[in-house]
């Protein structure tokens, strides 16, 4: 293919992704051509197109259930608090929350904008902290000038756990095991409340296919209650041995008392019928 | 409860346009670069309140994209929920040189709602096909200031063949996958992915052209 060709195919799978979206092997060839083509890699302009081209022919916009917006306003407040935590960790440069005008909107105190104000605590403290162990180990000027190629790689999942394990003086750790007493499920899942971050490694835990089954984590705390467990998200085991996962709370977790992985339906669900239990870990 | 689209009417709506402080006498005293804040400005800057003017603002624009593109309401309610926490968490991503906050949030949504339809299988209806092709986009109503692109694109729409409109219509609007289409209309799968492809990049050539010839306005 000439180069031509596979600019001009790249653009087609772009627009195609706007207006399908791709399959895997679409996906895969993408991947190979943003290399071959990386100014068009962060190209969104025909996902753009495709956003107005909805808009401009929507016609009526009908108001969203009320029950429904209820649960996704009561549920956002965990998710932003955990969103700013991990984005004070990972950019210490940001520049601090603009906390002063909220408390200029409204002259009530509400428990969000308490939420609002902890963040930003938060939020500095974390700053402070990575700013601190940063300088302290940083050895001389050059050696931050120019930084090694180990030090600006993404730690592996394996090296965050550690890292998480290290860290966190509120580490929650407890081991996996089956639901009956056939099964064979080894590993541990540690997780850290105040660092809302956590990691499961699993031995045993079959193969799936993503395009009719997933598994998807559930998180047993204290603030939800049992029927309503939080979403850790989903996954897929693709390799035999040992995996690492990463958990995707969808809402802040607060004391953690069992984690569970149930089999579900592609993309996960929003609350799980609990028929396929396949892995438990109480704490 | 129906009202128009893409007004967004939400009371909201202004701080994304940037609406004069001495007019919004019913906030009473606000600093100036509180205003100049997008919605989704506020929720990365950690102003809780801007959750409820965001489900205030694009709640219903999001529940009507997934109720259009999705077979039933148990999967729009779950793709809403899936939707609204990507916008959490790609809030901080918003760039208003780069698009409208309104176009924003449809690209998070559509994203959404394409991984959700790859994943179903449905039957278009045809029946009504011959009657969307002729009929006008809708240009009125739109707020061009919350939407330029939306209304570019409503504008746009109508000067396209009608095969791509047909094409683009069943499959961005509504979710169509290539293979429903090119089944139900009886076309070419290739065929499909061509009058696709062509009107898009016509919505995105325009919508480029008005971007820059703004960007020269203002420059000069």
């Amino acid at each position: 293919m000439t180069n031509d060709n596979a600019r001009e195919r790249m653009l087609e799978l772009l627009a195609d992704r706007a207006i399908f979206g791709l399959d895997q092997a679409e996906q895969a060839e993408l991947k190979r051509l943003e290399s071959q083509f990386p100014e068009l890699a962060s190209d969104v302009s025909f996902e753009r197109a495709a956003a107005a081209y909805s808009l401009g022919s929507l016609g009526k916009v009908e108001s969203m259930p009320a029950s429904l917006r209820a649960k996704i306003e009561a549920d956002a407040a965990g998710i932003i608090a955990r969103e700013q935590a991990i984005t004070a960790v990972s950019e210490p440069e940001a520049e601090p929350a603009p906390v002063a005008a909220v408390e200029f909107r409204k002259p009530g105190f509400s428990f969000p904008q308490w939420l609002g104000w902890g963040v930003a605590f938060a939020a500095c403290a974390l700053l402070v902290i990575n700013v601190w162990l940063t300088r302290s180990q940083t050895s001389s000027p050059v050696a931050e000038a120019t930084p090694t190629p180990e030090a600006t790689r993404e730690p592996s999942l394996i090296e965050k756990k550690r890292a998480l394990i290290a860290s966190a003086v509120d580490l929650v750790r407890t081991n996996w095991s089956a639901p009956t007493e056939d099964g064979e499920v080894g590993g541990e899942v540690v997780w850290s409340d105040s660092q809302q971050q956590g990691y499961m490694t699993f031995r045993g835990l079959d193969v799936n296919d993503a395009s009719k089954e997933q598994y998807q984590l559930w998180i047993f705390d204290e603030t939800q209650d049992e029927a309503t467990p939080v979403d850790g998200g989903v996954f897929d085991i693709d390799e035999q041995g040992e995996v690492t996962v990463p958990i995707d709370a969808k809402l802040k977790v607060d004391n953690p008392k069992m984690f569970a992985i149930t089999v579900e339906k592609p993309g996960g669900v929003v609350v799980s019928k609990r028929e396929k239990i396949v892995a438990i870990a109480k704490v | 409860m129906l009202y128009d689209a893409p007004g967004f009417s939400g009371q909201a709506s202004w701080f994304k346009i940037g609406i004069p402080a001495e007019t919004k006498d019913f906030e009473g005293e606000i600093q100036e670069t509180e205003v100049s804040q997008t919605i989704l400005q506020r929720i990365a800057g950690g102003d809780s309140g801007a959750v409820k003017d965001c489900l205030d603002t694009y709640g219903g624009l999001v529940w009507s994209l997934a109720r259009k593109m999705l077979p039933n309401q148990n999967e729009a309610e779950d793709a809403v929920q899936e939707i609204f926490i990507e916008i959490w968490k790609n809030a901080e991503r918003f760039d208003e040189n780069q698009s409208s906050e309104t176009t924003f949030v449809a690209m998070i949504a559509r994203r959404r709602l394409i991984d959700r339809l790859r994943k179903v299988t449905r039957q278009p209806n045809i029946d009504s096909f011959e009657d969307m092709v002729y009929e006008p986009a809708r240009a009125e109503g739109v707020d061009l200031q919350m939407s330029v692109e939306a209304g570019q694109a409503a504008e746009v729409i109508n000067t396209l063949r009608p095969e791509q409109r047909q094409v683009l219509e069943l499959s961005i609007v509504q979710g169509y996958s290539h293979s429903e289409i090119s089944e139900a209309l009886e076309m070419p799968l290739g065929t499909v992915k061509t009058h696709a492809r062509r009107g898009l990049i016509q919505v995105r050539e325009i919508l480029d052209e008005r971007a820059s010839g703004k960007g020269k306005e203002v420059t000069a």
